[in-house]
């Protein structure tokens, strides 16, 4: 009972996590018949940025981050949300605009183009945190000596309290070997011996050229160093004083066979946390925003008539280039959100990292379950991958071991079984290519 | 008098619920050249794309040279004899004009694939008679200076010309020609008219023709079927279809 | 059957013919590694495998991606199965046989007969994988064709993860139970290691060569140019007899059999095997390659493969002339201006962006190799939006001398109607 209510639950946040991606790659697709493959790194842009404001603007605006006042996270949400707007609207202006026309298989490279601008940059952005900066070159006085001396070949000053590296290339060797050192301080003639401790492995028996880099960080980068882990942002709810972030905590009784066959008592811990709820609830506000927007006002009116028929809309009046941009600034804020409230719920180790792949895979797997160019689909593909996924890798655990590990093949083979069966998704219309 | 090269039997196909063709006969004969005409959205490239297997129909029977081709695949309809040209043309545009008649020998390519890539002698002399064979095709339709030029430089009467040539090369026994004479000029659609009748001639084919222009249709076509809303509203040669008043009807709306 | 006289041509086509190309790879293959590997540094030598791999990868997806114009982002999938196939078998049949996985002396020997057997076996799996995965999967359109492989090669690489853990020695593996066997011992997550270090240039060139001779020949015949027209028009194609579906299976398994050989090189030269080798960096590498070349060209392919592999060593380091290669070509190639006086300027212009960024990375320190993938994303999107077509476009090397000629007629008649004018 514990175990179902719990993966329950997993399965509705993911579901919502899902749902708010998804909506932006079909709607994308809807107006564009465009994957956009860069729509997962605007979700990570969403974390980082959020992860970013929480930090550098909190604290300078008197925000203790281990007691967050209660506008905190909203207002840093809304810094994502912003932050991703533009990145979207100059991604489709600058990407995406000028290959409208072209054919779709230059519309895709330039999509994978895009995704993988965004994820290297973001990349550099925030794990580059030490540089260096090369100093001195040398070569090997002696051969195979041990401990290892190198002669210099320019001079060089060794200031106290700084680190160093020495990148060591053996002859033949590809890539440099590093080696970080402490020195003493002073200054060193061309032609001196530098000696430092250890071996230097290969190079022992080998040439090798040396170059001696200094180790510094650098002020430049606007985000700085950033932390490993996400500050928990959402305030405490005190119904259970000991357990702060979560709303309902409750422990079932239950039982496991051990190992003698004997029945054995053994708790197990059903919880709703504080980041659950507030998932579902602004998944739910921010779809009905959505449903009303695209259903109820006149910009959704020309947004489902530009995805109707392109041509057609422009004759009508309809502002294409606008009604294209405003999407993708949707799909974008949408994707903020997922992305802030993703960092809320799992800690975030790196930017590029295979998780956002993964989670941006997914939520496309959700769209084209449930329809790729469907709005509603989207979502319902949505927590139809997540209930999928949690049940099947939690439940799969009891006929063999590690299923989970499997969960995304069996995402992949549900995808493709998808498209093999009914191209068009579960709640899609087929379209039929004119000839 | 013989069987009928291609018979076609109570054709239907609805998308949606909305019928697209429904019920359309024909019958071709050696060497026949007939006409399909309607008003905008009446069906005709439909029933083509039923008759090459684009579409699959909902119902009815249609026979190749005795040969049932209900079900089919386009290509497979193409081997068994029936090739088409596009309204809106569909050339191998970075493809050269000859390559784009040697795509279409491939059908009766009987090379192995490990014979063309270790090059055997038999490959070789296939490829050379594929080359012969289609600047022959090239040369009896006045494309053969522009061989080695990209489709796409090509004129757009040219390129109409070059999707009848790259037909011609499957060797087919019918020949559909969707609205080959759109956008051409009244000298063009003079040659066109000459072409087709050539053709016809030299390479044995029946013809079916989509055309708008009702004066290429008439002076050319002996037997005419007129379609309006999926529907076969009139059947027969240039006079009769022009007296029924169905057919005034359809093209001129009610009176 | 239509009756046209043949035009009397030149000699009847023979074997002979076509065992040119062969002798000429074989011949080459013998000099490479009798005499220039000799008086090659290791380094070098080792780069210039890499870049044939990579040339047997672009060359491959090529097939797929820029004949038949399918999109395939699951290359390096086939790359390791094909890798995982040929060390596995070459690993453990050198322990069963020799007791030790270690290569041995020599060009020809048992062991690189049985390396050559481990490759194709490796082609062969990976053709048959891609024979699987192509059947279901081309019937589908191109975009989600490419999220299919894509999740293709993320499947792979969790199934590899699967696998047992590596047996080290002879008594290990007669001491193994059927369930330490299967899943076949790979060492799971971690690297399989200690493969035979047996590609060498002797090797790699021959395969490049037969990858480059199939891949040739396959275009220039009637196999080839009906893979083209499935990607210039499917309809079209298929309505002039062309069976669509089998043809692009066919280069699917193909390119994936090339990727196997490619993996195969790959894990016989670096000792060691990942199952993040069947990840999507790999993949979208040889996709960059192929498009920077142009799809549908060999040449482009093979010259974009040659100039990233040496590119990603060269950018290696801060001070090194590719900073102005780069620019030089970006601008060469996209911009192109017509007058000589803008064109000038514009060479004077990129070669002072190449000094602003060398200079710039020097004074900073960064290592211009972790711009490397942000490069190449913004070259495959201005590529896409100002040269689609590529470094080659379709076109070859061999075309080069024809496209001369006419640039130069239609240059020559321009300066004719100017001189009317």
């Amino acid at each position: 009972m514990a175990d179902f209510l719990q993966t329950l639950v997993a399965a509705i946040t993911a579901g919502s996590l899902l749902a708010l991606i998804a909506l932006g790659y079909t709607m994308v697709y809807g107006i564009l018949k465009l994957i956009n493959f860069a729509h997962s790194d605007v979700v990570t842009l969403g974390a980082w940025t959020s992860l970013t404001a929480a930090m550098f603007l909190l604290p300078r605006m008197g925000v203790d981050l281990a007691h967050p006042a209660w506008w905190a996270a909203p207002l840093v949400l809304v810094i994502a949300m912003i932050v991703c707007a533009v990145i979207g609207f100059g991604i489709e202006r600058l990407a995406y605009k000028p290959i409208r026309r072209a054919p779709r298989l230059n519309a895709l490279i330039t999509a994978i183009g895009v995704s993988l601008l965004l994820q290297n940059a973001g990349q550099l952005q925030y794990t580059i945190t030490d540089g260096v900066k090369p100093i001195a070159a040398g070569v090997t006085s002696e051969r195979g000596n041990d401990p290892a001396t190198i002669r210099l070949q320019t001079s060089v000053t060794i200031a106290a309290g700084e680190r160093y590296v020495l990148k060591i290339t053996p002859k033949g060797s590809p890539a440099p070997i590093d080696r970080v050192l402490t020195m003493p301080a002073g200054k060193y003639p061309a032609g001196a011996d530098l000696r430092f401790d250890g071996t230097i492995g290969r190079a022992q028996s080998r040439e090798a050229s040396f170059q001696l880099d200094q180790i510094f960080t650098p002020l430049r980068l606007p985000f700085g160093k950033t932390p490993a882990v996400a500050p928990y942002l959402l305030p405490p709810v005190n119904i259970y004083p000991d357990y702060p972030r979560y709303v309902w905590r409750h422990e079932f009784q239950s039982s496991f066979t051990a190992p003698d066959g004997s029945q054995q008592p053994m708790k197990k811990m059903l919880n709703i946390a504080v980041v659950d709820v507030i998932i579902v609830i602004v998944t739910f506000v921010l779809l009905t925003a959505l449903h009303f927007l695209i259903y109820h006002t006149r910009l959704g009116m020309a947004m489902r008539a530009v995805s109707f028929n392109t041509d057609y809309a422009a004759l009508m009046g309809i502002p294409i280039d606008r009604v294209i941009s405003i999407t993708f600034v949707i799909g974008a804020v949408l994707a903020a959100a997922a992305g802030f409230l993703y960092s809320q719920k799992f800690s975030l180790q790196q930017t590029a990292s295979y998780a956002w792949v993964l989670l941006g895979l997914r939520a496309f797997i959700a769209a084209v379950v449930g329809g790729i160019g469907n709005v509603r689909g989207a979502v319902l593909g949505g927590f139809l991958i997540a209930f999928v996924d949690a049940f099947g890798s939690f439940y799969g655990t009891y006929l063999f071991q590690n299923a989970n590990s499997y969960s995304d093949v069996l995402m992949f083979g549900l995808l493709i079984a998808v498209l093999l069966i009914k191209p068009s998704g579960i709640f899609g219309s087929a379209t039929r290519e004119k000839v | 008098m013989t069987a009928p090269l291609l018979s076609v039997q109570n054709l239907s196909i609805s998308f949606g619920g909305l019928k697209a063709v429904s019920d359309f006969s024909l019958d071709l004969h050696d060497g026949d050249l007939q006409g399909l005409i309607g008003p905008n959205g009446a069906g005709k490239t439909t029933c083509f794309n039923l008759l090459t297997g684009v579409y699959c129909a909902d119902d009815g029977e249609m026979k190749l040279a005795g040969e049932s081709i209900n079900r089919k695949k386009p290509f497979q309809i193409t081997a068994a004899g029936m090739a088409r040209t596009f309204q809106n043309i569909r050339l191998f545009q970075e493809l050269t004009v000859l390559e784009n008649v040697k795509v279409a020998c491939h059908l009766h390519a009987r090379q192995s694939l490990a014979g063309a890539v270790l090059r055997s002698p038999f490959a070789g002399r296939e490829e050379r008679a594929i080359d012969d064979r289609s600047r022959a095709i090239l040369d009896r339709l006045g494309l053969l200076a522009r061989a080695d030029e990209a489709a796409t430089s090509l004129p757009y009467g040219d390129q109409r010309r070059l999707e009848i040539a790259r037909a011609l090369a499957t060797e087919p026994k019918v020949l559909l020609l969707d609205e080959p004479a759109a956008g051409m000029n009244p000298q063009e659609k003079i040659e066109l008219t000459q072409l087709i009748a050539f053709i016809r001639e030299q390479f044995k084919v029946a013809v079916l023709l989509i055309e708008h222009d009702m004066k290429l249709v008439m002076s050319i076509c002996e037997k005419i079927t007129v379609l309006d809303h999926g529907e076969t509203i009139a059947c027969g040669n240039a006079d009769e279809v022009q007296g029924n008043s169905k057919v005034i009807e359809a093209y001129l709306g009610e009176a | 059957m239509l009756d046209y006289a043949a035009k009397p041509r030149t000699a009847e086509p023979s074997w002979l013919g076509g065992l040119i190309a062969p002798a000429i790879v074989i011949a080459l293959a013998f000099v490479l590694y009798a005499v220039v590997r000799p008086i090659t540094d290791d380094y070098y030598a080792r780069v210039a495998m890499n870049v044939g791999i990579a040339i047997i990868m672009a060359v491959s997806l090529n097939i797929v991606n820029g004949y038949t114009g399918q999109f395939s982002l699951g290359h390096a999938a086939f790359f390791a199965i094909g890798g995982y196939t040929a060390a596995g078998i070459s690993y453990y049949a050198s322990i069963e046989l020799w007791n030790s996985p270690a290569a041995h002396e020599g060009l020809f020997n048992a062991q690189s007969g049985l390396f050559l057997l481990a490759t194709i076996a490796g082609g062969l799996v990976a053709a048959a994988a891609g024979w699987l995965v192509g059947l279901p999967s081309l019937r589908l359109r191109g975009d989600y064709l490419a999220i299919v492989t894509l999740g293709f090669g993320e499947i792979v690489r969790v199934l590899l993860q699967q696998t047992n853990n590596q047996l080290d020695s002879k008594a290990k593996i007669a001491a193994a139970k059927w369930s330490e066997l299967f899943p076949p011992p790979l060492n799971a997550a971690r690297s399989f290691i200690n493969i035979p270090n047996i590609t060498n240039f002797f090797w790699v060139t021959l395969m490049v060569g037969a990858c480059l001779i199939f891949a040739w020949r396959l275009k220039r015949s009637t196999f080839g140019r009906a893979m083209i027209a499935i990607r210039e028009n499917e309809v079209a194609a298929e309505a002039m007899g062309v069976n669509i579906t089998r043809l692009k299976v066919w280069a699917f398994v193909f390119a994936a059999f090339f990727a196997g050989i490619a993996g195969s090189l790959y894990a016989h030269l670096s000792f060691q095997l990942n199952p993040g080798d069947s990840g999507i960096q790999r993949s979208i590498d040889a996709v960059i390659m192929v498009v920077l070349g142009g799809l549908g060209s060999i040449s482009g392919a093979t010259l974009a493969a040659i100039l990233l592999t040496i590119g990603n060593e060269w950018l290696r380091e801060p001070t090194h002339l590719w900073y102005y290669v780069l620019p030089l070509l970006v601008l060469r190639l996209i911009f192109w201006p017509a007058n000589r006086m803008k064109a000038a300027i514009g060479w004077l212009v990129a070669l002072g962006l190449a000094e602003g960024a060398r200079s710039l990375a020097i004074y900073e320190g960064v290592a211009p190799g972790d711009y490397r993938m942000i490069l190449y994303a913004l070259a495959l999107i201005l590529m896409m939006i100002l040269r689609p077509s590529g470094l080659f476009g379709t076109r070859e090397i061999t075309d080069l001398p024809a496209m001369r000629r006419k640039l130069l007629n239609r240059k020559s008649v321009q300066r004719g109607i100017e001189v009317i004018q």
